[in-house]
């Protein structure tokens, strides 16, 4: 099957409600002499959480930051909310509605809560009065820690403020790469209520190698290996094929 | 006692030049990840333009603004066409802002000649007062002071105006700034203007201070500055004031106590030291996967 002509049969109306949010059409990623990313393709509803599968190497987080411009070289289609984003710059991409949580969630060791939902704050979408203070009603358990710095935050926390940095930027698509690494049960269950909170507000790509809390809040997936894309469905067609689990995910 | 004293405040003027010289390079590090070696060259250029401009106005202000714009100014260039097109590329840095150093070090020489010149000072920074048998030079009070104001006014910036909180996250993980929709690379330019404006008002004081320049004090002034932001922590911005007090009293004090002839090497030789114990700087941050 030609697995890039199904995800173009899926975007159909990009005007209409039912549109995919980010569409990805035979993308090739290229690090230096390496052929990373060598046709991917996938779709991510509106108000979905799609979920990103694959062994370790499969290319996941080359696809994510080959979404938010920070790979060095890459070909094929990238579209967010219909017009193509392929080639723009990293700040130009945030600023069109994404927020990009990395591996490490990306927060900066010397800057408190507080500081990190301020830098946000002023830009796009985020001058609404009191956002900081909507967000900080959402992350209780980020209020307490007000005042702390990014670097004394736990692993948890910096997840959390990673997500709460996405909502005061009134971003429409979350993109959020194994957030679940290294946490306590208890805190992959907050980050997972999180998530899913954050569809009343946009989208969700995530990239997890936890397959029981993707599979407890995705609404699609997508597998790759080898940097092409295996499968993708309903994340319910997943949770019953037990060959394909064995198979790419090891479980 | 007495002495002592002398020394410390010596030490401490000492400490307010490296710490002008010293601040912009730190923070240029710290967020561009630029190793800028023209550094030197603008100190000097602000050195030359403080000194003629006093020498035609007879106005210190003047010549501090005139020399703080040029250097502003000279960085602005720098930045743009020789640092904007080999960001992340550090062998190219080196060798582009090194041979801009040459380049501005040999020029100087085309107005002002090779020898030493001149500088002159105002007379209400002549001389000393004495104060309780110590003698406090005037022109180390005025450099103790600009310093101490540029290193809080930088403070404030750094940690009451956005865009000093655009420049401390920067410095933390410049990438991420980015992904959050701020184009930082706007922001490489001033702090390396703002940087380069410091280092050349560093210039015009030390004209006061030492009431001579010389084209080869370029060099010199590089040297102290790199080893300023070594010891402090490149990026750092305390770290650097720390590093600017610490290079700037052991020099006073090795002058005075040493032979001259290995004066020059002691600030080497603690840097090393420092480097033994913590190589990123007593306030630096180790890299990552070190």
């Amino acid at each position: 099957m030609d697995y890039t002509q199904s995800v173009t049969e899926k975007t159909g109306d990009q005007a209409s409600d039912n549109a995919p949010v980010l569409v990805l059409e035979n993308v090739h990623t290229y690090v230096g002499s390496f052929h990373i990313l060598q046709g991917v393709g996938l779709a991510v509803r509106r108000k979905h959480i799609t979920v990103l599968l694959g062994r370790n190497g499969a290319g996941k987080t080359t696809t994510v930051r080959t979404i938010m411009g920070l790979a060095p070289r890459c070909t094929g289609s990238i579209r967010l909310a219909g017009r193509e984003i392929r080639g723009l710059a990293p700040d130009e991409i945030a600023r069109r509605g994404v927020a990009y949580v990395p591996e490490d969630a990306g927060i900066f060791p010397h800057l408190t809560v507080a500081e990190h939902l301020m830098l946000v704050s002023g830009s796009k979408g985020g001058a609404r009065s009191g956002v900081v203070e909507e967000v900080m009603e959402l992350f209780p358990d980020l209020k307490q820690a007000w005042r702390k710095r990014g670097g004394a935050l736990s692993g948890g926390q910096r997840q959390m403020l990673a997500v709460a940095r996405a909502y005061a930027m009134g971003a429409g698509l979350l993109v959020i790469d194994e957030p679940s690494k290294g946490l306590a049960p208890v805190m992959v269950e907050r980050l997972m209520d999180s998530l899913v909170r954050f569809k009343n507000y946009g989208s969700v790509l995530l990239v997890e190698q936890n397959f029981s809390m993707a599979s407890r809040i995705s609404d699609d997936f997508y597998l790759i290996d080898h940097g092409t894309t295996i499968s993708h469905g309903p994340m319910a067609a997943l949770v019953g094929d037990r060959e394909l689990q064995h198979r790419y995910l090891g479980i | 006692m007495e002495t002592f004293l002398t020394l410390l405040f010596s030490g401490l003027s000492t400490a307010a030049l490296y710490y002008l010289l010293a601040a912009g390079l730190s923070l240029s590090f710290g967020l561009l990840r630029v190793l800028n070696f023209a550094h030197g060259a603008v100190f000097l250029w602000g050195a030359y333009t403080g000194m003629l401009v006093y020498q035609l106005t007879h106005s210190l202000v003047l010549a501090a603004l005139a020399g703080t714009l040029l250097g502003g100014g000279l960085g602005w260039i720098l930045e743009r066409t020789l640092l904007r097109p080999a960001y992340g590329n550090m062998v190219v840095q080196v060798l582009t802002t090194l041979g801009a150093f040459y380049v501005l070090s040999e020029a100087i020489k085309i107005p002002f000649g090779p020898d030493q010149v001149g500088v002159g000072v105002p007379a209400f920074l002549r001389g000393a007062w004495v104060l309780g048998g110590i003698a406090v030079v005037k022109v180390n009070v005025m450099l103790v002071t600009v310093g101490v104001l540029v290193w809080g006014l930088g403070w404030l910036w750094l940690t009451r105006t956005r865009l000093g909180l655009i420049v401390r996250a920067g410095i933390d993980n410049p990438e991420m700034v980015m992904a959050l929709g701020i184009p930082i690379r706007r922001v490489f330019t001033a702090v390396f203007v703002a940087g380069a404006a410091m280092a050349a008002l560093g210039g015009v004081l030390a004209g006061q201070y030492f009431g001579a320049l010389s084209p080869d004090m370029g060099l010199q002034s590089m040297l102290n500055a790199f080893i300023v932001v070594v010891v402090g922590g490149l990026g750092s911005y305390n770290g650097t004031a720390v590093g600017a007090l610490l290079v700037g009293l052991i020099g006073a004090f090795a002058s005075y106590y040493l032979p001259s002839q290995i004066v020059g090497a002691v600030n080497v030789f603690f840097m090393a030291l420092v480097l033994i114990f913590r190589p990123e700087g007593l306030f630096g941050e180790k890299e990552a996967g070190t």
